[in-house]
């Protein structure tokens, strides 16, 4: 009985969102900016980091001209975690990008993605519900979500707020790695619409 | 000289390209020591773009203002005019359109001597159309303490958006859950339904921005089924936001403060 309960309370908030955390994340197959095609389902066995960027949004400079972003990507790429920053800025939109200004983009403000993949339909960030840029993921080696939500725990477009912010992303990673619950796996994303 | 007024130049054509501009205003030029007046944080947009509620909704940031007074001056808490909804292709945001004054109400000490004294306010927001823009302001506004009450040339602008503020007349309801989310029950509204009404979460992780609210009318109650937000994480004990009413032009706000019934 109470297992039937269980699973009618994730079916509730199931319908409320898209994917909720500890169920599968949904998969996907995207182009990355070297034009080679990526799947989520590559990266079984390893923790994935999903992205939401558009590099003209003023929250994401906040993180990238603070090397907030480009830390946490090479700490977390370097303890063997993929980084997958992702646009789904439509043509025409803000933050959009062909292949070749995304990587332009990225060498110069020298950030360590894994890969950028573009999702100029929206196809795959709507599957995700992703509301903001930066809107961030963390997915475990079996492939459940773990973490979706904000960057960190100050909703502001000032630089000078990063250090006292709990970054949300390493912690839920940090408890993942360490074989704990996330504690917060859901939190309220913070930045400019995604440009659908 | 010459590389000041070029740099003053420069600054006033950024000012006038910004989506929003800032200034500190007060509504009197004098008072009497020991009289209160208004001051507030005026934020002028260019068309098309919005500044935030303290709830942005889906998206955005809130819109502050931090004022620093003469030492023995107390100020009130800051009143926010009732949010307007925007629709961002599906993401809803609670803000300002245009202009909007966030106000709060000055004490001066009825000790303090006769004579001029500046206060000073810093505003931050994200000013919104497709793209966002961050800005921060400063202001400055002198008020003289003397034998006088004497309204500013700003005066007018606080009557307007007194306005807009929702008002506290003694509303009475509830939020009862529902699988969704919950069943709001408010009155008194009158004796007819209103044209429209919508409710404004003060909190974001409170409600779904995005869910369509169901509005009824059930024997003088304003009835609305709202979606819980997919952020809360558990069940509050009391919903907090503003209630919007129209019926034909008017627009009537009410702060509202609902007791969450347990199941």
């Amino acid at each position: 009985m109470n297992l039937m309960l269980t699973c009618l309370a994730a079916l509730a908030i199931g319908s409320t969102g898209t994917a909720p955390v500890n169920s599968a994340a949904p998969t996907f197959t995207l182009t990355d900016a070297k034009g080679a095609k990526v799947s989520l389902e590559d990266f079984r066995g390893k923790y994935v980091v999903l992205e939401w960027w558009n590099y003209q949004c003023p929250i994401v400079v906040k993180h990238y001209s603070s090397q907030n972003m480009q830390n946490l990507q090479r700490k977390l790429t370097g303890e063997g975690v993929v980084w997958l920053t992702i646009c789904s800025s439509a043509p025409g939109k803000q933050g959009n990008v062909d292949g070749a200004k995304a990587l332009e983009v990225m060498a110069g403000q020298k950030g360590a993605p894994t890969s950028i993949l573009l999702d100029p339909t929206g196809e795959v960030g709507k599957k995700y519900d992703a509301k903001t840029t930066p809107h961030m993921f963390l997915v475990s080696p079996k492939g459940e979500l773990l973490y979706d939500g904000a960057i960190d725990s100050i909703p502001s477009s000032n630089a000078a707020d990063i250090p006292k912010a709990e970054n949300y992303v390493l912690k839920a990673f940090e408890e993942a790695k360490g074989g704990k619950a996330v504690s917060n796996p859901k939190t309220r994303p913070y930045g400019c619409n995604v440009k659908y | 000289m010459i590389a000041t007024l070029v740099a003053a130049v420069a600054l006033v054509a950024a000012q006038q390209d910004a989506p929003c501009t800032f200034r500190l205003i007060a509504s009197v030029e004098t008072v009497k020591p020991g009289a209160s007046f208004w001051i507030a944080g005026e934020y002028t947009m260019k068309p098309e773009w919005h500044v935030y509620w303290l709830n942005p909704g889906d998206s955005g940031l809130p819109t502050t203002l931090d004022v620093q007074l003469p030492e023995g001056w107390k100020i009130g808490k800051l009143q926010w005019p009732a949010p307007h909804k925007f629709d961002a292709g599906g993401l809803i945001n609670y803000g300002y359109e245009r202009k909007v004054l966030l106000m709060a109400e000055v004490q001066t000490p009825a000790t303090a001597k006769p004579g001029s004294y500046a206060l000073a306010a810093k505003a931050s927001w994200l000013a919104c159309k497709e793209e966002c823009v961050p800005g921060q302001g400063q202001g400055r506004v002198k008020v003289t303490l003397g034998d006088a009450v004497r309204p500013s040339g700003d005066a007018a602008a606080f009557e307007a958006f007194r306005k807009e503020i929702p008002t506290r007349t003694k509303l009475t309801g509830r939020a009862m859950p529902t699988n969704e989310g919950y069943r709001l029950e408010i009155q008194p509204l009158g004796d007819s339904a209103p044209d429209e009404a919508y409710f404004y979460a003060a909190s974001g992780e409170a409600l779904s921005h995005a869910a369509k609210q169901a509005v009824s009318w059930s024997a003088g109650k304003l009835v609305l089924d709202v979606k819980r937000s997919e952020y809360s994480s558990k069940t509050p004990e009391e919903i907090r936001g503003v209630l919007v009413v129209v019926r034909g032009k008017e627009r009537l706000a009410y702060e509202v403060s609902l007791g969450v019934l347990t199941r």
